[in-house]
């Protein structure tokens, strides 16, 4: 060996990496490939494992709407008959517990992916990894019984696996896949954050899968169910969004020194954060509540779960609450003004090492949108990302909308253990 | 208030409450002759105001003469030209016949046309269907043979595939769809692809119910799903049915059309009936999508289109559509300035059209021939550029001319005072 490289300091190899590291967001070319159940395609998926949202837990520490998801999604796969068998088989060490964002997925609010259920698959055509996400599993509506709820779960989670996910699968197959990324551009044009609206996009996604469907599924029912759900839902496009979110983000993991986030995620107890330059390790804290608005009076905060879901995923790649001023809409959530959400983009501004140049807001006279949170910045600055979500209930269902922030404790201990890594 | 003052105030109100009470529907698509009032085999209908053969616009004629070789009823151009001439072919503003056509505007008796109801009023008006994207379109003052068999295709095709499932959907509402377009970057004239893709979703499962087993479903469906601003005519139509009940209301000095062709630029006031006050058109500041073209290319502003201005969209609320200010290298802070300055010169706010960015200011609606003689504010208009030979070459801005509303209020002022 010759002599040794004059050592490069440290804060220029950070600022090195994070640079790689926003080069990666900015090159990734996420496009949905397939639908396929979760069995065939998430590495290391098994017949008894179910998936949930956020970082890692323990079935007795779950909150409500991921209890009764796992109950559903035992009972759902055939492993257990009733919910007093799945609990004992729980109990057994029978179930492989894991977080979707374990193997290559993410899932919405609860999160909850089993073998059978059906799977966007997107590819990153920049550096060939994939990203997956569920088709919503629900039933999102109303507050419902336990038996209601498993009643229905039951109904539209086959309802998915046999009538959407093959439409789509044979719809995306037949165009060749479906680039995500100019449909985000595009979306986001149309006052769609990404996250919590998602009318734009989901029409789009119709459009650009209208002549596959029709051209592709024989069987006029399966395509009028189809048809009728796709002009239904207005969040579609989200799950789309979010398994292209995740083939981003994940290409990004692993750069040695790099502070940018990889990885924000909630399971309605703690929330989780990933370092690009920290691997695989979660950084957990309590997760916030949610302020927002309740869609019905009766529900108040002492129903709702704490911030909860796979789907900050998007603010990870520079959208959702980073994007707030292209949806001024979103503000009716929060009481909130056109001025307020160009300001938390400008926050979120402060925050971030970079813009995804094409994923422009025409209301801020398309600048791009702020991406890539570097930890140091978030201590620095004492400004926490802003996530737009959902809120759920504590036993179940969707029961509002809003925004919250990432805790800063996550960010103080990722910053600690880098610290100990690299100095 | 003087009484006069006090009758004009009372008028506009409900000329307000007929134009926004108004519930545009669209209810079925079918060949002009068969549903435009007073339309004949031998009539071609243009953008208004009404103008002479001779004095027309490059568009204009060469979009006349191309309709009329399509309909069959010359056997060429110049054939065309002395049919014309002879009044053998009869020549007239789509306004005359409760429509409206985007750029020339040329409609004739095959022409599948787009039928809105306004349900409120038991009115109907007409926009010919769009004929997708494009530079080179009859719209344009375009004409020959692809676009021919084009036409014919939208004829035999797409308008009879559309009619059914139009009716199978029951009709489809208009006014829910421009209030969703707007809250999604849509100033409804010069960027309406949100409209476009709301109709489109409204319009899937009707296709499958009504056409379901039928080979041309999918080439319909496919050259829908390219026309990404398709529905901008089916605005203009609705705009039209929403207008026409105030059209002759006493002592009203709101605006009830807007229209341009190529060569001068007219507008109605409800008090004044369907009398025409004209003016010369401006010419349109804006992006030219080529670099070979340029202002000396350009027909002054064109088309039935603003008729989306006159009911408050398009340039009235570009700040709910800051990308169209990339036409005219404008910016976020420009277009919510054109929006307050519409304001001035408009009798109130639409709270169906509420504008995002503005924390959801209804749009400047109802424009009073007063307030712009007064203030001399004259009407932002979004629109296209024509080329002087037909064809679509850019798009921009245009005000329209002062000299219009102070004839119409000079003309308003010799009749009611």
């Amino acid at each position: 060996m010759g002599a040794q490289r004059p050592e490069i300091p440290l804060p220029e190899r950070i600022r090195q990496a994070n640079q790689e590291a926003l080069a990666v967001f900015q090159a990734a070319q996420p496009v949905w490939v397939d639908v396929r159940p979760a069995l065939e395609v998430l590495p290391g998926m098994s017949r008894n494992t179910i998936l949930h949202a956020g970082p890692p837990i323990a079935w007795e520490h779950m909150c409500g709407p991921q209890q009764m998801g796992v109950l559903q999604a035992i009972m759902y796969e055939g492993l257990a008959a009733d919910q007093q068998s799945a609990q004992t088989l729980l109990q057994q060490g029978g179930i492989v517990l894991a977080p979707c964002h374990e193997y290559q997925a993410v899932g919405g609010m609860a999160g909850i992916t089993s073998a059978s259920s059906p799977m966007v698959v997107v590819l990153n055509r920049d550096r060939g990894n994939y990203g997956y996400s569920q088709l919503f599993q629900g039933p999102a509506g109303g507050l419902q019984s336990r038996d209601h709820y498993h009643g229905e779960a039951l109904k539209q989670w086959h309802w998915l696996a046999n009538v959407l996910g093959p439409a789509l699968q044979t719809a995306v197959r037949w165009l060749g896949g479906l680039e995500i990324r100019p449909l985000i551009a595009r979306a986001l044009e149309m006052g769609d954050e990404c996250h919590n609206r998602n009318s734009a996009g989901s029409g789009l996604i119709l459009r650009a899968l209208a002549e596959a469907l029709f051209a592709s599924c024989s069987d006029r029912e399966q395509l009028r169910q189809t048809l009728a759900y796709l002009s239904w839902a207005e969040q579609f496009s989200l799950c789309v969004s979010m398994a292209a979110a995740k083939a981003t983000a994940d290409a990004v993991k692993e750069i040695p020194c790099s502070t940018v986030v990889t990885t924000m995620a909630r399971n309605g107890v703690d929330f989780g954060i990933k370092i690009s330059g920290l691997g695989e390790r979660w950084f957990t804290a309590p997760a916030n509540r949610v302020e927002g608005l309740y869609f019905s009076s009766e529900w108040s905060d002492a129903d709702a779960v704490p911030d909860m879901g796979d789907s900050a995923i998007m603010e990870v790649i520079g959208l959702g609450g980073h994007a707030q001023g292209t949806a001024p809409a979103l503000q009716q959530f929060v009481g909130g003004s056109f001025d307020r959400a160009v300001g938390l983009t400008r926050e979120m501004g402060q925050i971030t090492v970079g813009v995804m140049p094409d994923f422009r807001l025409p209301n801020m006279d398309f600048i791009g949108v702020p991406v890539a949170v570097d930890i140091r910045r978030v201590i620095q600055t004492g400004i926490a990302p802003v996530i737009d979500t959902a809120i759920a209930h504590r036993k179940g269902g969707v029961i509002g909308a809003g925004q919250t922030r990432a805790p800063l404790a996550c960010f103080v201990a990722a910053l600690r253990a880098f610290h100990q890594q690299y100095s | 208030m003087s009484v006069l003052k006090e009758k004009i105030a009372q008028a506009n109100f409900q000329a307000l409450e007929l134009i926004l009470g108004a519930q545009p529907r669209l209810v079925d698509v079918a060949p002009a002759l068969e549903v435009v009032p007073g339309m004949t085999p031998n009539t071609i209908l243009h953008s208004a105001p009404a103008i002479e053969w001779d004095r027309m616009c490059g568009p204009h004629r060469n979009g006349i003469i191309g309709a009329a070789l399509w309909e069959g009823i010359a056997d060429d151009a110049a054939h065309a030209e002395q049919m014309i001439e002879r009044g053998e072919i009869i020549i007239a503003p789509c306004h005359h016949h409760d429509s409206v056509g985007a750029g020339a505007g040329i409609t004739s008796a095959s022409t599948p046309m787009l039928v809105v109801e306004n349900t409120s009023a038991g009115n109907r008006a007409f926009s010919c269907i769009s004929e997708g994207g494009g530079l080179r379109l009859l719209k344009w003052g375009v004409y020959d043979e692809d676009i021919g068999k084009h036409l014919s295709w939208q004829a035999q095709v797409l308008g009879p595939v559309l009619r059914d499932a139009v009716r199978a959907s029951g009709g489809i509402d208009i006014k829910g769809i421009i209030s969703k377009a707007v809250q999604m970057g849509d100033e409804c004239h010069n960027r309406t692809i949100a409209s476009t893709s709301l109709f489109l979703r409204a319009l899937l499962e009707p296709l499958l119910e009504s056409r379901g087993d039928s080979p041309e479903l999918l080439e319909s469906v496919r050259f829908l799903v390219a026309a990404d601003q398709f529905f901008l005519h089916g605005i203009m139509a609705a705009a039209k049915a929403m207008l026409m009940p105030a059209a002759g209301l006493e002592y009203s000095t709101v605006v009830t059309a807007m229209a341009r062709n190529g060569v001068e630029f007219g507008i109605q006031v409800a008090g004044l009936g369907d009398q025409w006050f004209t003016a010369p058109a401006n010419n349109v500041e804006g992006l030219f999508f080529r670099s070979e073209w340029g202002h000396e290319h350009a027909v002054p502003d064109l088309g039935d289109s603003c008729i989306t201005e006159t009911i408050g969209l398009g340039g009235f609320i570009q700040a709910a559509a800051p990308t169209v200010q990339q036409y005219v290298q404008g910016n976020m802070q420009q277009a919510i300035a054109n929006t307050l300055e519409m304001q001035q010169i408009c009798v109130t706010s639409n709270n169906d059209v509420q504008i995002p960015a503005m924390d959801f200011a209804g749009a400047p609606v109802g424009i009073d021939i007063r307030k712009v003689v007064q203030t001399g504010i004259a009407p932002l208009i979004d629109t296209a550029i024509t080329h002087k030979q037909g064809g679509l070459i850019g798009a921009g801005q245009v005000r329209a001319p002062m000299a219009c509303f102070e004839q119409a209020l000079k003309a308003f002022a010799g009749r009611y005072q």
